[in-house]
């Protein structure tokens, strides 16, 4: 069984086939330096083929049980499709955004939608999905990602004047569908243009979304329509990722069309995958923070909770909680995450019984 | 619950009236203080109560007495195998030693044969000599000893072979006597072995016999763990009255209250809304629910009827904390704090534009976006929590540099850190700013992390360098005022 069959047949609950073990989806981007023996920063801006040697050489160092590859460098990138420039404060992290786009609520009245395709950033992230999916084919699952249409404001014009605007009832009345609209297109555009590069799976990272940020009334009124349409509009296979606590109101998520959720670190796995009613699968949740400082043991040890409480019924695949595994994670630790799935979370072996019992 | 300030003028003012009006309001405070403790206590044991302390305790006590005889069987089965290996074990060491002797004994019989060998190789030397003097004699004696010369011959011949078998056989033995020693080195080696072995299963079977007594001593151990349990239904029952308590104290502070603020502000007068104490409790509420309420008519209300611009102030920092309070036991999102923040943001306007010169602020605190952080949304809710609980805040931005927070710190002789940060690298800043500030012997300055990085790992704080971990806007204001009232306590102390 191939990656692409375990991960179809665990997300649909084994209707696509009964998956042999959970997937393990972990998300190693700026280790790629790791790989080239060079900083995050140089990393980040190498040509294509290294970005995808980088993503090929991590997955066989880790004995290539991970199930996916990440076609996307920083989902942060999305911004250089608004002309947004990106910007490296520091030799080993994720870049961050060099300015704002939307510096007075003004400047949302001239606000329209980029072509994606128009930036050498976002173009260079398409050539990494195409150079992936050319090398790995339909064995392991390319993925892509974007900022989700919600989101992707707070990354234009800041969180707190998106907040302003979210929460005053003149701003949102006059500016929010139209923002929403703006966003909207960009996403689907984006999205689909990583699906015609190759990639089988695109996350819509919604760090606004969750219920760190807002409270379930917001999500319900403003954050589920845009999203739900988003996703149609962009079909094939896209998840959801919150970024942040989604339990109490992860129902909501169900009926986003998503075909799974990337629950936060604090969610309970079982809890969120009652919640969602075989709506769409749950994808989580190992602290990615406290990778940092966990040996490979106590890594095992938290994996196989997820996996003791995710496994049955299909389902659910292992990964890390958050956008990305942090550059001080080290190779160990990541290793004992992945290796924990192959060896306990096995629908083959019958294991899975015992690690539950 | 709330008070009233304490540093109201009208008591300073008021004669020996405001004398008693100052030793009464003292004396409400130290009520206040006592029924907040209570109130504290009874939340916490009523904490415990529903985290279902009692049934853990229970579902311990069921877990342990199970893992006891879990244990117990364990060991026995242990215990089982253990000796039928140790008897194993035994008779392979015998088994071992047999082969050792018999060992010895083919090296014996092999040295033996050995010696058997080297006589019949003299003894063909010998012949061979002897038949070479026969050879001699034969040709000494001519014609006659021609038939003798043959059977010297034979015999030399004879005596040739016999050497050589014999080299062949000393060679054998010589072979045989390598391979019995080497067998006779591994069997001592496997022996050995196997006495280690031996000590081995001796060493599990004592400690399993231990583990099975220590087995049998966890019911009593579990019994004294239930002793725990009447404490805490002694505990639960003690919150309940403690609730009710709560209660009726409530009501009573509010009450006097009232009468405090008629008698320490008489200047001021009522209003319908019920003075300060009733705008604090009108908009903790309005905090705690989200509710939206005209605040700004409220407060010019009060301030028309004669309320100071800095009680006002002090009535909405005590609203934010009591509403922090309230909040922090429930699940709070960031957008319900922007709420909360955007109400304070009108109170605090409408405060300002009735002040001349400016609010008069103390307890300066230093606060930004660490280097490559530009996420200024907890920031300004910091930053603005902070004032309207009196506290003065230097705002150093958004990606700060560690030195700029130092300097700041130096210019305004905070005693406090506010870093606000999304990432990890960001984060390690505090770092850099504790360093930096031990190299100017400002070890008292303590610095305080907020950021979706210290909440996703509290401990991540501990491991910068940072002495508080804030998880939500409103913490800093408490964290404040811990740190400067710990500080006067000290001068206190000191004096």
């Amino acid at each position: 069984m191939n990656s692409i069959e375990r991960v179809l047949g665990a997300l649909t609950f084994g209707k696509a086939g009964t998956p042999d073990r959970v997937p393990v989806l972990p998300v190693p981007l700026m280790q790629g330096a790791l790989v080239h023996d060079c900083t995050a920063r140089d990393y980040f801006q190498m040509p294509v083929e290294k970005l995808a040697d980088a993503q090929i050489a991590l997955n066989e160092m880790l004995d290539g049980i991970p199930d996916g590859v990440a076609g996307f460098p920083h989902v942060v990138e999305d911004v250089t499709g608004f002309g947004v420039p990106l910007k490296y404060d520091y030799e080993n992290s994720s870049p961050t955004v060099g300015g704002m786009l939307i510096r007075d609520f003004a400047d949302l009245d001239t606000f329209s939608t980029p072509d994606p395709t128009a930036s050498p950033q976002l173009c260079k992230t398409l050539d990494v999905i195409r150079s992936l999916r050319r090398r790995i084919g339909d064995e392991k699952v390319v993925i892509g990602a974007a900022i989700a249409p919600f989101s992707l404001p707070s990354m234009l014009m800041g969180t707190a004047k998106w907040m302003r605007l979210l929460y005053s009832d003149e701003l949102r009345s006059r500016y929010f569908d139209r923002v929403m609209d703006v966003c909207s297109r960009f996403v689907i555009s984006w999205a689909k243009a990583q699906q015609a590069a190759g990639a089988h799976v695109v996350v819509l990272a919604d760090g606004m979304a969750s219920a760190t940020i807002i409270p379930r009334r917001m999500f319900s009124k403003y954050a589920a329509p845009v999203t739900k349409r988003t996703i149609a509009a962009i079909g094939g296979l896209v998840a959801y990722e919150p970024v942040g606590v989604i339990e109490p109101f992860v129902e909501l998520t169900g009926d986003l069309g998503a075909v799974a959720i990337l629950i936060g670190e604090e969610d309970d796995i079982a809890t969120c995958k009652r919640r969602l009613g075989g709506k769409a699968a749950v994808i989580g949740n190992v602290n990615n923070m406290k990778m940092r400082r966990w040996s490979p043991a106590r890594v095992e040890l938290q994996a196989k909770g997820a996996l003791k409480a995710g496994m049955p019924g299909y389902g659910f695949a292992l990964a890390n909680q958050g956008p990305e595994i942090p550059f001080d994670v080290t190779p160990e630790a990541i290793a004992a995450l992945v290796r924990t799935v192959d060896r306990y979370g096995r629908y083959d072996t019958g294991r899975h019984a015992r690690l539950a019992s | 619950m709330t008070v009233s300030d304490p540093n109201n003028p009208g008591v300073a003012a008021g004669g020996p009236s405001g004398e008693i009006a100052r030793d009464l309001y003292h004396q409400l405070n130290y009520i206040h203080d006592v029924i907040a403790s209570s109130m504290a206590l009874g939340d916490l044991l009523h904490t415990l109560e529903s985290d279902g302390l009692d049934d853990t305790f229970a579902q311990v006590d069921g877990e342990l007495l199970a893992t006891a005889k879990e244990i117990a069987a364990t060991s026995r089965r242990t215990l089982e195998a253990c000796r039928g290996l140790v008897a194993s074990l035994d008779e392979s060491i015998r088994a071992f030693e047999q082969i050792d002797e018999k060992l010895r004994a083919l090296i014996e019989a092999n040295k033996a044969i050995g010696d058997v060998a080297e006589t019949i190789d003299d003894f063909a030397k010998q012949t061979s000599l002897l038949a070479l003097n026969a050879r001699i004699e034969a040709a000494r004696a001519g014609e006659a000893g021609m038939g003798f010369a043959v059977v010297a011959d034979q015999v030399a011949s004879l005596a040739r072979h016999i050497e050589k078998q014999s080299m062949t056989i000393r060679e054998s033995i010589g072979d045989v006597g390598r391979n019995v020693d080497d067998v006779a080195a591994l069997t001592a080696e496997e022996k050995r072995r196997l006495d280690g072995h031996h000590v081995a299963v001796a060493s599990v079977v004592e400690m399993t016999e231990g583990l099975g007594g220590h087995a049998s001593k966890l019911p009593e151990m579990v019994e004294r763990l239930d002793g725990f349990l009447e404490p805490l239904n002694d505990a639960r029952r003690a919150a309940s009255v403690n609730r009710m308590i709560g209660v009726t104290t409530g009501n009573l502070l509010r009450n006097v209250s009232r009468i405090h603020e008629q008698i320490c502000e008489p200047e001021r007068g009522a209003d319908s809304a019920g003075g300060l104490t009733g705008f604090t409790e009108r908009m903790t509420g309005a905090l705690v629910n989200g509710a939206n309420i005209p605040v700004e008519s409220m407060l010019n209300n009060l301030l028309r009827d004669g309320a100071k611009p800095e009680h006002c102030l002090t009535a909405i920092g005590r609203a934010v904390e009591a509403a922090n309070m309230q909040q922090k036991r429930r699940h709070v999102s960031v957008g319900d704090y922007y709420l909360n923040f955007l109400l304070v943001e009108r109170a605090m306007k409408t405060v300002e534009a009735s002040i001349d010169g400016g609010l008069s602020l103390s307890m300066p605190v230093v606060i930004g976006n660490a280097r490559g952080d530009y996420h200024s949304l907890g920031r300004e809710m910091v930053g603005l929590f902070l004032k309207a609980s009196g506290i003065e805040v230097i705002d150093v931005g958004l990606g700060a540099e560690a030195s700029a927070f130092v300097e700041a710190v130096v210019r305004s002789g905070a005693r406090v850190i506010g870093v606000s940060s999304l990432l990890i690298e960001s984060g390690k800043q505090i770092s850099t700013i504790r360093r930096l500030l031990d190299e100017r012997g400002m070890n008292d300055v303590k610095i305080v992390a907020g950021g979706a990085c210290f909440v996703i790992d509290p401990d991540f704080g501990t491991e910068v360098g940072a002495d508080y971990t804030a998880t939500a806007a409103s913490d800093m204001v408490s964290i404040v005022r811990g740190v400067y009232q710990s500080g006067s306590d000290r001068g206190r102390a000191a004096a």
